[in-house]
């Protein structure tokens, strides 16, 4: 199957996809939220794998690899783009440390259930204590953030309103950062891949590069009417930007999202930029949950066992970090657990930034990590929607 | 002053990236086209500060970065980015057939089939005569027959009499000038492409018949026929698709209109027909027998500058710089062989037709530019003659390089002049 062919596919399917799931009623039943979500797409992309009916060549998708680094520039900066700091110095810092303590709560445990699962049950005794760690911690990083679009759909649903229910959706939204944070340090961690200064100095050049590249997207379009010229200007800094990142072994999403932060702290064009930003966001996405499984997809019962294990680990420890959160929040009894049910569900940040990590360190052991990463993103979605639907019957009783 | 900066700026970086890179720049080709998007958007605008023509700026960034000049992108960045250049192309072929509007030439219909022909007349003419004798003069050409001589002499004089759509209609949309000259130079470019096309044939096949030394399939006429036929028959079928969207789908139709660019260049382009041909007639049936020509020309006006850049810095690095050292010369004379032949042409074709006398001693100047179609033949060239082919595709392809730089200029400075 040629580029070509593969391209279209791909871009007719993320195109018709993201317009049948975004544009969906927000109040529309369990049922149909299951089968329009977008977890859909990793199930097509297990389908079309080498794994499954071995659609799509291997070495085919070496020729997407300019959207796949397109792509991951677009999501960092339009992540970065948001961060306004205008906006969020006027968050309650109740929010921000309730929001730290339900990404870190969680990702501690997940952490401890991740090694376990990896050096006991995948098999991994033989592995360096470091290695086992690092795959460890990418998954605790990757499970413990949440789906913004998921608790969206909730609030909608089951009319659930508040301050509390306001936090929740804040503490989805921002928690994209710490595994975004995550992916860039990685490297650091690397056996024999860099000292201490070394990853300092990567860290510093990839935080110049990304403030560089937000500067100089600023004066060039800020007197800049026409909207295409101005386009022409943003694709090449993405481009250009995880483009370099990718030469560097740099985090792509990071750099770009460095370079959002620092473009959206300086421009007043903040609308007209989000208008055109949006739109690509959610193909580029859904292009993410097909490739992933492309690259490689240990399929098998202990991935499938870990990750069930993990999304169980997933949902204690957020109701933990939710029971200890709960006086800052004076919420009521049952907010917990409905909460848990909330942030159960991960975003599709996952599947970009495993795809980043594989494309910057082209490890092999990609294929288990994906593997129960997938499963537990499907898991985690399912038993969320069923969850919500089960609490909020037995409540509304 | 700040495009002048970062453009300086951009060009340190890349000197930067290229020492310092862990792995080959090449491996990543989101890195040259954020390169080819900011250095030559940059360029433009400051040769459009200039008052030079911002596809002079995009050519010139393009052999500046490219890998005959700084190598800020490799030759594996040009290749890996072709995929761009089909859809630019039927973009711009698309916008081509469009401008063409039945009701603004059928009035200067006469004087269009007048130029037409003269200037094909004193291009094939001149240009073979010209090169009959400087033959002899020009290094490490390896035709030893005079019948040899004729033919490649015949070959290049069809190539030279072509013009390049793509950047005529650049500077026309730049300048934002829509006349009776801008219609009438528009006519005239695009329908010289399908004459060229079918003249090319014919003078493929009397060359191979002058040296009997063709290695390939030769392409006869009836090729030729069913090549050009299919392309038109292809294209109004697409126009009747773009026509069917615009008016019954009203969301999304920009993104429609850059997939149906892409796709059928890619599609058509394997199984030998003309997307260039395709697109134009597509275009050409929109705006001329539907109600959505308008809206079509407004979303082609909507997506062309990004486009532009695109296709013309990248055009830019995969000219080869190096030909220019041993084949300049010959290059340079040709090319200004060629002014006087479109010069001549020009004049013969208005004094003729009896209409804009204005434009008779400037009129020329519309049609030096050269590229896309004049590339393909001179590649054509290189492989239907394994013996004398390749030097002549390089003396082409060098003589394409300097009309390329000199044609933009030469354009803006007629249309600055329009109605004066």
């Amino acid at each position: 199957m040629n580029t070509l062919a593969v391209f279209a596919g791909l871009l007719a399917i993320t195109f018709i996809g993201s317009r049948a799931i975004f544009r969906q009623r927000p109040g529309h039943s369990p049922i149909t939220y299951a089968l329009q979500s977008g977890t859909i797409f990793l199930l097509f992309g297990i389908l079309i794998s080498p794994n499954g009916l071995d659609i799509i060549h291997i070495e085919v998708l070496k020729q997407l690899r300019p959207l796949i680094h397109f792509g991951l520039g677009w999501v960092g900066f339009l992540y970065g783009f948001q961060l306004e700091w205008r906006y969020l110095r006027k968050i309650s810092r109740n929010w921000y440390f309730t929001a730290g303590i339900v990404f870190i709560f969680p990702t501690g445990c997940l952490l401890v259930a991740a090694w376990a699962g990896f050096r006991y049950l995948l098999g991994l005794e033989g592995f360096v204590t470091a290695w086992v760690l690092i795959l460890a911690a990418i998954m605790a990083f990757l499970l413990a953030e949440s789906c913004t679009a998921f608790v969206f759909w909730a609030n909608r649903r089951y009319r659930l309103t508040g301050r509390q229910y306001r936090m929740i959706n804040f503490a989805a939204a921002t928690d994209n950062f710490f595994p975004i944070m995550g992916a860039a340090l990685l490297g650091m961690f690397f056996p024999n891949q860099t000292n201490g200064l070394h990853a300092l100095a990567i860290i510093s050049l990839e935080i110049l590069i990304g403030v560089l590249g937000g500067s100089v997207l600023h004066y060039l379009a800020r007197r800049v009417k026409d909207p295409l010229e101005v386009s022409t200007i943003l694709f090449g800094i993405v481009f250009l930007l995880s483009g370099i990142a990718y030469i560097f072994r740099f985090s792509p999403l990071f750099v770009t999202m460095v370079a959002g932060i620092t473009f959206t702290n300086r421009t007043r064009r903040h609308a007209w930029f989000q208008k055109r930003l949006n739109p690509v966001e959610k193909p580029l996405y859904l292009m993410f949950m097909i490739v992933l499984p492309l690259y490689g997809f240990g399929a098998g019962w202990i991935p499938l066992l870990i990750a069930a294990i993990l999304v169980v680990v997933k949902f204690t420890s957020k109701l933990g970090a939710m029971v200890i959160t709960k006086p800052l929040l004076h919420a009521s009894r049952e907010f917990p657990a409905q909460a848990a049910f909330l942030l159960l569900p991960m975003s599709a940040i996952g599947p970009a930034i495993l795809l980043e990590i594989r494309e910057r360190f082209q490890v092999e052991w990609m294929s288990w990590v994906a593997a129960i990463f997938i499963f537990a993103m499907l898991i985690s979605e399912w038993i969320a929607v069923t969850g919500m639907y089960l609490f909020n019957r037995r409540s509304s009783r | 002053m700040i495009h002048l900066l970062a453009l300086l700026g951009l060009a340190v970086l890349g000197l930067i990236i290229r020492s310092f890179a862990l792995i080959d720049i090449s491996s990543s080709a989101a890195y040259g086209m954020g390169m080819i998007m900011l250095i030559g958007y940059c360029a433009g605008q400051v040769f459009r500060k200039l008052g030079i023509p911002s596809i002079t700026g995009y050519l010139v960034a393009g052999m500046a970065i490219g890998p005959f000049g700084m190598e800020l992108i490799t030759r594996a960045h040009v290749e890996d980015l072709t995929l761009i250049n089909g859809l630019a192309l039927s973009l711009i072929a698309l916008t081509a057939g469009g401008e063409i509007r039945i009701s603004r030439l059928r009035p200067h219909l006469k004087t269009i089939t007048w130029v037409l022909v003269m200037q094909t007349v004193t291009m094939v003419t001149g240009m073979t005569a010209g090169f009959w004798f400087l033959a002899t003069r020009i290094p490490n050409l390896t035709i030893s027959t005079q019948t040899g001589i004729l033919a490649a002499g015949l070959l290049i004089g069809v190539v030279s009499t072509a013009s390049s759509p793509s950047t005529t209609l650049a500077v026309i949309v730049e300048s934002g000038r829509r006349s009776v000259t801008t219609d009438l130079i528009l006519g005239i470019v695009m329908l010289k492409d399908i004459v060229i096309l079918f003249l090319f044939c014919i003078g493929l096949n009397v060359a191979q018949a002058l040296t009997s030394a063709s290695s390939g399939n030769p392409s006869g006429l009836g090729n030729t026929f069913f090549q050009i036929s299919g392309s038109v028959i292809v294209g109004v079928l697409i126009g009747v698709i773009i026509i069917a969207f615009l008016k019954y789908i009203k969301s999304q139709q920009v993104i429609f209109i850059l997939a149906i660019c892409f796709f059928t260049y890619e599609i058509f382009e394997p199984l030998k027909l003309h997307p260039l041909l395709i697109m134009m007639s597509a275009g050409f049936l929109v705006v001329n027998l539907s109600r959505e020509g308008d809206r079509l020309m407004d979303h082609l006006e909507e997506i062309s500058p990004p486009v532009y850049v695109l296709f013309f810095t990248l055009a830019g690095a995969a000219l080869r710089l190096d030909l220019l050292k041993t084949l300049g010369l010959t290059a340079m004379i040709l090319v200004i062989l060629r002014i006087a032949c479109k010069w001549a042409g020009t004049w013969l074709g208005l004094r003729t037709s009896g209409t804009m006398p204005y434009l008779r001693h400037r009129g020329w100047t519309a049609f030096v530019s050269q590229a896309g179609l004049s590339l393909g033949l001179a590649t054509i060239i290189a492989d239907q003659f394994p013996g004398w082919g390749d030097s002549i595709a390089l003396l082409i392809l060098s003589a394409i390089f300097i009309n390329q730089l000199i044609g933009p200029l030469t354009l803006k400075w007629l249309l600055d002049r329009d109605g004066k």
